[in-house]
């Protein structure tokens, strides 16, 4: 997940948001550590038959 | 200004769990119980600012009710007299449900309560409150722009936690003996934890979540807080509506956690939680693989999903939400689809794991929070070498947990210095173990709820 400060207004487009730049720096502030975090999800090795837990059922081993 | 009040006096005479008894015997008034509540809600709480909106009318309503049952002699009910305290997320009749924003400030009011608060009522409980609420849940620290901050009633200048800290800090400054909160990634469990008292994170979909404002489906979890480990058990009868099979504690398999839950603890935290695992004698350790991941797998779940909801509030009323609750939406609406898949295929993976995890063991123990709770002038805490900041990683132990959905208790520990919790946790289904346990050790004096004296 690599998003750069300058590029921020035009995803908040692509998703029909106009933000305002004042906020810019603390929303790439949080992307920083949202992005260390989706990283370290996407590094992990699963095999493709394993399932999304949509319908979670903690029971279920 | 402070307000010149004096933080002893309170009109709660006794635990929860010993209300009902001085209700049904005529020995206490409901009426007068609860006018006197609410009376010191209002002198007390300037202090600590657990509280948003009184239910005044409603609750003396109720408590008339009840003293009408008790006269008639009619079961006035398991919780009958005991007041609660309500998360400003639940619904409650003719009240707006704000969820602690001013986005959803102009809602129109309730037409009926959430299904626990209407459980709870069911029983004879008396609700006298709503509470403040980090908005939309997103944060640990109930520091609401709006409202402003909950203190921490055993040390102003700190913390209560979040985001149910007003629920939790409203039993500790005893204005209330239960309350009700959410827990999507450890908003029941740490600021029980820094306030002092019970709090359980039921199993994932146990406690019906009908008729509360949302933050992360997937995640979303509510419960109960209380001033006892016997009032907790029969907060989440009244809760489930059902009773709990008896449990004999002395046959429970206990270990402790270890890697990732045994660092970096503070000193105070250490020595707590030590004597507590050798009076369960847990001298096993067990490992649960992958515990970083866990926590960003919850992380990543939560910021997407928040984001997704309230996608339509930051397009047209981005200036009206908290500062920093609108970054993180923001932040969290530019996550990559295929993160969010992974994160939530990572779920089934972890899910696995934490049930090999207690293939010899019922119980399994952690710290609830690094340490005591954080000065509001302390933005930093030590996690792993490196300062970090001190709000967002007090669910550096609840969050990863989070993931699995398996019910988790937090109990409050002895210790000299400020409250300190622990996390109990069972397998889903199991909290009848896990409340079992809260009451042996609530009655051996291993833990206690912190309340302020009276």
């Amino acid at each position: 997940m690599i998003i750069h400060h300058k590029d921020l207004t035009l995803f908040f487009q692509n998703i029909g948001l106009t933000v305002s730049e004042q906020y810019h720096d603390g929303i790439m502030a949080n992307i920083t550590i949202l992005s260390a975090y989706a990283d370290l999800i996407d590094q992990f090795p699963l095999s493709d038959r394993e399932e999304p837990a949509a319908e979670y059922e903690p029971n279920h081993p | 200004m402070k307000p010149n009040i004096n933080p002893a006096l309170s009109a709660l005479p006794r635990r929860s769990h010993e209300i009902p008894h001085l209700i049904r015997s005529q020995s206490l008034s409901a009426v007068t119980l609860t006018q006197h509540i609410l009376s010191d809600i209002k002198q007390r709480d300037p202090l600590y600012n657990t509280t948003t909106r009184l239910l005044t009318q409603r609750a003396l309503s109720y408590a008339q009710n009840i003293d009408n049952k008790v006269k008639n002699g009619v079961d006035p009910g398991p919780l009958a007299g005991i007041a609660f305290g309500i998360k400003d997320l639940f619904d409650v009749t003719g009240e707006v449900t704000t969820a602690g924003s001013k986005v959803l400030a102009d809602a129109p009011p309730a037409s009926q309560d959430a299904v626990l608060v209407h459980r709870l009522i069911k029983a004879g409980a008396i609700p006298v409150a709503l509470t403040n609420m980090d908005e939309f849940a997103y944060g640990f620290a109930t520091d609401n722009a709006h409202h402003g901050p909950t203190h921490n009633p055993h040390d102003t200048a700190r913390l209560a936690g979040g985001s149910s800290g007003g629920s939790a800090a409203g039993i500790a400054a005893r204005f209330f003996g239960l309350s009700l909160g959410s827990d999507t990634n450890g908003s029941i469990r740490v600021p029980a934890s820094l306030c002092g008292v019970w709090g359980l994170r039921a199993t994932q979909g146990r406690l019906p979540t009908q008729g509360s404002y949302p933050f992360v489906t997937s995640l979303d979890t509510v419960g109960p807080f209380a001033d006892s480990a016997e009032g907790l058990t029969l907060c989440f009868e009244a809760l489930t509506e059902e009773k709990l099979s008896p449990v004999t504690p002395s046959s429970l398999n206990i270990a402790r956690l270890g890697g990732w839950f045994s660092d970096n603890m503070s000193p105070s935290m250490q020595t707590a939680f030590n004597t507590l695992a050798n009076t369960l004698h847990a001298t096993r350790t067990v490992h649960i693989p992958e515990i970083a991941r866990a926590r960003a797998a919850a992380f990543i779940i939560s910021a997407s999903e928040g984001a997704a909801l309230h996608l339509d509030h930051l397009r047209h009323r981005a200036d009206e939400f908290d500062p920093a609750v609108r970054d993180r939406l923001l932040a969290g609406a530019l996550i990559p689809a295929p993160s969010i898949t992974k994160a939530h295929r990572f779920r089934s993976w972890f899910r696995r794991a934490m049930h090999e995890a207690f293939n010899h063991t019922d119980i399994l123990l952690a710290p609830a929070v690094v340490g005591e709770a954080p000065r509001f002038d302390q933005p930093l805490i030590h996690v792993n070498g490196a300062m970090i900041s001190a709000r967002a990683n007090l669910g550096l132990y609840t969050q990863p947990l989070t993931l699995a959905g398996f019910p988790v208790l937090t109990l409050p520990m002895p210790s000299p210095g400020l409250p300190l919790g622990a996390q109990l946790i069972a397998k889903p289904g199991r909290e009848d173990q896990l409340l079992a346990l809260a009451q042996s050790l609530e009655h051996s004096g291993a833990a206690q709820a912190r309340l302020l004296q009276p």
